[in-house]
């Protein structure tokens, strides 16, 4: 498999935000999304998957969910001049139709690339991991978890804090991207003792 | 409605490029985790770099506005749960689907893990934090 030199890469990892931000109004994020979904699969029953806040109905729900906090009663809407921009929330269809294009994008490009159908995790993997599919299962599905759970605690991944939250020099994601990556370089580097 | 095509272009267009640039390969990031390629390191920096200056002129041209992404005390915790993960399993959220598409069907334990433990985060922080959970859908 041949892969994009880094500068292609740099370009296209660079127009996904912006494209998204430009045709929707809203910065780029996955880890969101899985929560979104998983919050509607809580609170299912909570609105139908199809329907769409308007900015009113946005602004009337935040109202009386923040006036059942202890003192939200006392909370009074600023004045229309400085009240900030509302946007109607995204659709669990929308979440599950960003996850099903993610994938087929990458069945495309592993397609058109003489890549499909990719079996093995990869050959490194192997060596350090072995073959035993009971392994296997127990590294992904544990280092799933791991992901799963620190990018809901951090608020963020590699879109939402790496590319995004970096380029526009918000400290958190700055703080929370050198840590993944550490964290990354720390552990792979104690793998490749591992063989 | 109006926005669903763009979100299934935007996912089209994200999951070609992850996997074109080798984010979808397990050695591929053990070897940009070990530093024995610097390829896509070159890509992840050299996007981010595009992006300070495309998000710069966009302030400048229109009043686009974003919510601050402040430090809190899941910051760094999770920041290191996430990147031990990363190493461990090849893949962030969206790379597992990726990695599915290419027909790897161990991503399918990855993208489980990651549902559990996106699910399983509320639980702990509800008896053990104090503190707002961010999302990275906030702004």
């Amino acid at each position: 498999m041949s892969y994009w030199p880094w500068w292609v890469g740099a370009l296209a990892l660079a127009t996904v935000p912006v494209v998204h931000w430009l045709g929707l109004q809203r910065m780029f994020a996955v880890s969101g999304r899985f929560t979104a979904l998983n919050e509607w699969v809580r609170t299912r029953g909570w609105r139908e998957p199809d329907e769409e806040m308007s900015a009113d109905e946005l602004a009337e729900a935040l109202r009386a969910a923040t006036a059942q906090l202890p003192g939200g009663d006392c909370a009074t809407p600023a004045p229309a001049g400085e009240q900030p921009m509302l946007r109607a929330p995204a659709t669990v269809w929308s979440h599950l139709i960003f996850f099903a294009a993610v994938a087929a994008g990458g069945f495309l490009s592993a397609w058109s690339a003489g890549d499909f159908p990719a079996s093995s995790p990869g050959t490194t993997f192997t060596q350090i991991f072995g073959t035993s599919p009971i392994v296997t299962a127990l590294v992904l599905g544990g280092g799933g978890i791991l992901v799963g759970f620190g990018t809901r605690m951090a608020g963020g991944c590699t879109s939402g804090h790496g590319l995004c939250g970096t380029s526009r020099l918000q400290p958190g994601s700055i703080l929370a991207t050198a840590c993944f990556f550490g964290a990354g370089v720390a552990v792979s580097f104690l793998l490749a003792r591992l063989p | 409605m109006r926005d669903k095509p763009i979100v299934a272009a935007v996912g089209l267009g994200l999951g070609y490029c992850l996997h074109r640039i080798g984010f979808a390969s397990w050695d591929e990031v053990h070897k940009m985790f070990t530093f024995a390629s610097w390829r896509m390191f070159l890509s992840f920096a050299g996007g981010v770099a595009l992006l300070l200056g495309t998000w710069w002129l966009i302030r400048r041209l229109t009043d686009a506005s974003w919510a601050p992404r402040k430090i809190h005390p899941g910051t760094i915790p999770g920041g290191i749960l996430f990147g031990i993960g990363w190493a461990l399993c090849g893949a962030c959220p969206a790379i597992a689907l990726v990695q599915l598409g290419t027909g790897r069907l161990a991503a399918l334990w990855t993208l489980a893990g990651i549902l559990v433990g996106n699910a399983l985060y509320p639980l702990v922080h509800a008896r053990l934090f104090r503190w707002t959970m961010g999302s990275c859908a906030d702004d």
